[in-house]
């Protein structure tokens, strides 16, 4: 069973800069912004299987 | 404990979210909790659970300004850290297909780019920083966008009934992190 969201949840550290994008101070990893990250799952595209990228990775000199 | 006995079961998916669920049975079973303590003033074999103590203990990463912080009710911290988490899942099982290929320094690197515009990135810098050929930066960067997306999307419809639903859940964590950082101003 996957329990989902039991996770330890995201602790709460430092006080990031403004996104110069959505103008939000949330972020995470990498000092990331929060509701970037979040806004681009918005944009579903039609083939996104992991070969393709694990593919172009394998193929990487 | 809020998951002792047989409390899943009767969870239904036609009356709400997952999420909303479980912060509502968190709820529930801190108020009992304190309930309990109050009753028997002192001692008993039921430890309260500070909401703002789990709140603000575990790990990874998520960071907000002091103001934001102290502004928020519970409930948008809740909606908050929720968001963070279906990021940070989505963003660790990306780091871990490209470990798997030997290419963790690509993800280090360029993971910073997923959501910069095309025209702010300098391929010629992230070649030199990620140690892979200019020419497939570019393609890299298109194809890690792409997956992350789909990972987002498919960490998403893990807490909704529905694939209709992702959307949905999308904007309503969107919008409350647009709420909150306002809130805060």
């Amino acid at each position: 069973m996957i329990l989902y969201g039991l996770d330890p949840l995201p602790a709460i550290t430092h006080e990031p800069d403004d996104c110069p994008r959505c103008d939000t101070a949330l972020s995470v990893n990498n000092g990331l912004c929060l509701l970037c990250l979040l806004q681009a799952g918005l944009t579903e595209d039609e083939d996104s299987r992991s070969g393709s990228l694990d593919t172009l990775l394998s193929e990487i000199e | 404990m809020i998951l002792e006995g047989d409390w899943l079961k009767n969870a239904d998916p036609s009356r709400g979210r997952f999420r909303s669920l479980l912060l509502k049975s968190l709820k529930n079973f801190l108020n009992d909790a304190a309930d309990k303590i109050h009753a028997r003033k002192r001692g008993g074999d039921v430890s309260f659970i500070s909401w703002d103590a789990w709140m603000s203990e575990a790990p990874s990463e998520l960071s907000m300004s002091t103001q934001t912080l102290t502004s928020l009710p519970a409930e948008r911290l809740f909606d908050v850290r929720w968001a963070a988490t279906v990021v940070e899942r989505a963003l660790r099982r990306l780091r871990e297909e490209c470990e798997r290929k030997g290419r963790r320094r690509v993800f280090d690197v360029l993971s910073a780019y997923l959501t910069v515009e095309r025209d702010d990135v300098s391929c010629a810098s992230l070649a030199t920083k990620s140690g892979v050929p200019k020419g497939t930066v570019k393609k890299l960067l298109y194809r890690m966008r792409q997956r992350y997306r789909w990972l987002l999307r498919d960490e998403v419809a893990q807490t909704v009934e529905n694939p209709a639903e992702i959307e949905d859940e999308l904007r309503h964590l969107c919008g409350a992190l647009a709420a909150s950082s306002e809130q805060a101003r």
